[in-house]
């Protein structure tokens, strides 16, 4: 009996002193870590509505560069990210568009010019497609491809194409060959985001 | 003849044990046994007189393959010597190392694998792509297993596996547009390569909703692999495989029995839809597409990786055709007929063993 | 494990811990290399070197939990009630498993992104608990502290040289740097980068790491 009362008072000692420690650090590190995520967010909207950030800037540098230039608006039930500088040619407003995908859930930015016709650019800040398949949508080559790209169809239509071959379209790209699956995912996600401020703007 | 036999006896002691050269006896004996019958004899008794050894099996399977690669001249132009003249050199500068570290003599076996690898290539790799895929090949599929007869896998389908994995770009920018003339590409070095858009062998263009004549696929004349698009060669060659009983007809029967049994069925079934009418036609056309008919008569049939029991081959077969049809309409692959195979080696072992259990249970409950 | 124990004590005392410490750091190091003589911890192994940063993250991560985690059993061995003991190592690894993660996710948070979870699943690394059971439970803590340095580093350097030559001949760089030249002229190998080069990658080191090593002595006899 006194072995077992012995070993009880052991587990809620060592219990207790582990979550001190871990609820201490937990405490400590979170300023960091709240910053992190939140530079992390801002630079994918920098990146998106094309504002030039230099290559290996802190997070405070990246903080200050997006107040000093993008004005958070809300557009109906949609947050939106404007861009409005003195050139007019490089205005955009962007939003953020979520979905699921091959493995888990794909989050990004997508940024359109102000008049709501074309896409300025795009990012991806949360991804876990197929390294070296569906994984390349991260990469620069797959979303340079989308810059300039109309968001209707011949008809007005809102909606873009991801596929690999068939008809040249305004409102289409070529996907990655292997990573149809993403693809596919990645086009359902961004037309719902653009039906959904297209039918805001009407 | 004679001077040639006297310069060898005379170079014999040389590489004999205790002899200065004798590290690289593998490759005297070999280059012996290329020219004169072996000069060693089975001594122990008993053993039985028969004609068939390694070196005929890969004789005929050598003579089978003749048809494909003259379809992969012709098709796709003089190229395909340079590609076979380094899979040779790379494949045998791997085995040849090998044998020297292990002390044995170098293997017939991959006279066959040397010839098999550049026919299920892409026409236009790039010449050091196809030297480092034999070579991982051989060193990865065959030799870390223990060399010929001890491999798991099928040593030319690792090595083209390795290479669609690695440079899946450039195998999918290699492929080439086969010659439409009479004279085909007899007189060229190569045929013109596609204008940029990736991967349009006849299985690619189908995924994107266009299916060519099935008449093209029959002679060769589409774009594909080497020695795969002649679908009438490769059956020429098979037929031989399987009169001189060379190839297991049991495993090229399930293999394209469930093949068709199963794209039927779901063409009926309506899990796939495709533009061609009807049942038997679209059946037809993947039977003639891609890689399947000489993946069924060169790869799988291989005696090393395949199962040893009837049963087995039979499931085997199955396996691999049923994998094939599942990849090629339900992922983004366009073709699968590489990792059915592979796959098919995977179990084989598996398969022998639930067969022989099976039977030893039998055999057990009779007494 | 039960061999380690016995070549400990047939050692000559004199020196650290009594002649034990170098022993001690060259049985885990090398003779019985988690990695590649045990094949403890390969998840992770295969799992996270497809970079060179990433591999020696992860060493430094596996080090540092080791040797916390060796050092607290250690203390505790003598008042740890024996039918709690594995519980108790758990508690002890997983709070030095995730202060290390609390760490990279305020301070290197791109690192800590690209390693995901891997960081979090060294709880489960059967390396770090194989050494508090095996070794720190016995142990005093100094002792202890050498063979949680010896195991982590045996673990750091062949992930480091797994992540130099998957990176390498993967994407051409390392450490996310080009190499002059190489880069230019090399083209790229993905399979590296991908899964299966990982299995090859190990396989082939650790056929190398014995070769090199010879068989153990058992085998010898």
């Amino acid at each position: 009996m006194k072995g077992n009362i012995y070993t009880l008072f052991y587990a809620a000692v060592l219990g207790t002193v582990c979550a001190m420690v871990l609820t201490f650090a937990a405490s400590f590190t979170k300023p960091y870590k709240d910053a992190n995520a939140k530079a992390e967010e801002r630079k994918n909207i920098l990146l998106a509505l094309k504002i030039s950030i230099p290559e290996k800037a802190s997070s405070e540098k990246l903080l200050e560069i997006y107040k000093d230039n993008v004005q958070e608006q809300q557009r109906g039930s949609i947050k939106t990210y404007v861009y409005s500088p003195s050139d007019d040619n490089k205005g955009a407003i962007a939003m953020e568009f979520a979905g699921p995908g091959l493995w888990g859930p794909i989050k990004g930015f997508l940024a359109l010019n102000p008049e709501i016709t074309k896409i300025k650019g795009i990012t991806f800040y949360e991804q876990e497609e197929t390294p070296g398949l569906g994984g390349e949508i991260v990469k620069p080559t797959f979303r340079d491809k989308f810059v300039g790209l109309m968001i209707r169809d011949e008809t007005g239509k809102p909606g873009i194409i991801i596929k690999n071959g068939g008809e040249v379209a305004a409102n289409k790209v070529d996907g990655i060959s292997g990573a149809t699956m993403t693809c596919d995912k990645v086009q359902e996600m961004l037309n719902e985001a653009i039906r959904s401020i297209v039918e805001e703007k009407q | 003849m004679k001077w040639l036999l006297k310069i060898i006896d005379a170079a014999r002691p040389a590489f004999e044990e205790g002899g200065k050269l004798q590290f690289f006896n593998p490759v005297f004996e070999a280059l012996e046994h290329a020219f004169f019958a072996p000069s060693t004899r089975t001594i122990g008794a008993p053993h039985i007189r028969d004609p068939l050894d390694v070196k005929r099996v890969m004789s005929m399977v050598i003579i089978s393959v003749i048809p494909c690669v003259l379809a992969a001249f012709y098709f796709f132009g003089l190229r395909f010597i340079a590609m076979i003249v380094v899979t040779y050199a790379a494949g045998l500068a791997v085995e040849a190392t090998f044998s020297m570290v292990r002390k044995e003599s170098i293997n017939e076996g991959f006279f066959v694998t040397g010839i098999l690898f550049p026919l299920i290539l892409p026409p236009n790799l790039p010449l050091w792509m196809v030297a480092l895929g034999v070579a991982f090949g051989v060193f990865i599929g065959k030799e870390l297993f223990g060399g010929t007869g001890r491999n798991v896998f099928n040593p030319a389908l690792v090595g083209r596996c390795f290479l669609s994995l690695a440079y899946p770009k450039t195998m999918a920018a290699s492929w080439v547009e086969p010659s439409h003339e009479l004279a085909g590409s007899l007189t060229r070095w190569i045929s013109p390569s596609l204008d940029a858009v990736s991967g349009a062998t006849p299985l690619a263009l189908a995924k994107q909703g266009e299916m060519g004549s099935v008449a093209h696929q029959f002679m060769g004349s589409v774009s594909g692999s080497a020695g795969e698009t002649s679908a009438a060669f490769i059956i020429l060659g098979g037929v031989f495989l399987l009169f001189t009983r060379v190839a297991n007809w049991r495993t090229v029967a399930s293999m394209l029995g469930s093949f068709v049994v199963l794209t039927g069925a779901l063409i009926i079934g309506g899990a796939v839809t495709y533009p061609m009418p009807g049942v038997f036609g679209p059946v037809m056309w993947h039977l003639f597409a891609g890689g399947i008919l000489f993946g069924a008569f060169y790869m799988a049939t291989d005696p090393v990786t395949s199962p040893i029991t009837n049963a087995g081959k039979w499931f085997y077969g199955i396996i691999i055709g049923s994998t094939t049809v599942l990849i090629r309409n339900f992922t983004g692959y366009v073709e699968g007929v590489t990792f059915a195979i592979l796959l098919g080696n995977i179990v084989a072992p598996i398969l022998d063993e639930i067969v022989i259990g099976i039977r030893l249970r039998r055999l057990r409950n009779e007494r | 494990m039960a061999d380690k124990q016995s070549a400990c004590a047939t050692c000559q005392p004199k020196g650290l811990c009594g002649g034990k410490g170098l022993t001690t750091l060259k049985e885990g190091a090398w003779a019985n290399n988690p990695l590649a003589i045990q094949v403890l911890g390969i998840c992770s192994a295969l799992a996270v070197t497809n970079r060179l940063e990433n591999s020696l993250v992860m060493g430094a991560a596996l080090i540092f939990v080791c040797v916390g985690s060796n050092l607290i059993v250690s203390l505790l061995r003598k008042c740890t009630p024996y039918r709690i003991r594995m519980i108790a190592e758990v508690a002890i690894i997983a709070t030095f498993v995730i202060l290390f993660d609390q760490f990279l996710k305020a301070f290197y948070w791109d690192m800590s992104k690209q390693l995901g979870p891997y960081v979090g699943l060294i709880i489960t690394n059967c390396i770090v608990m194989g050494r508090a059971e095996a070794f720190a439970l016995q142990n005093p803590p100094i002792l202890s502290i050498v063979d949680g340095i010896a195991n982590g580093i045996g673990y750091a350097v062949i992930l480091a040289i797994i992540g130099f030559f998957r990176e390498l001949l993967g994407t051409g760089e390392i450490m996310g740097r080009t190499i002059p030249v190489f880069s230019e002229w090399y083209t790229p190998n993905q399979i590296m980068i991908l899964a299966p080069g990982a299995f090859i990658a190990l396989g082939i080191v650790i056929g190398i790491f014995n070769a090199i090593k010879g068989p153990a002595p058992e085998e010898k006899k």
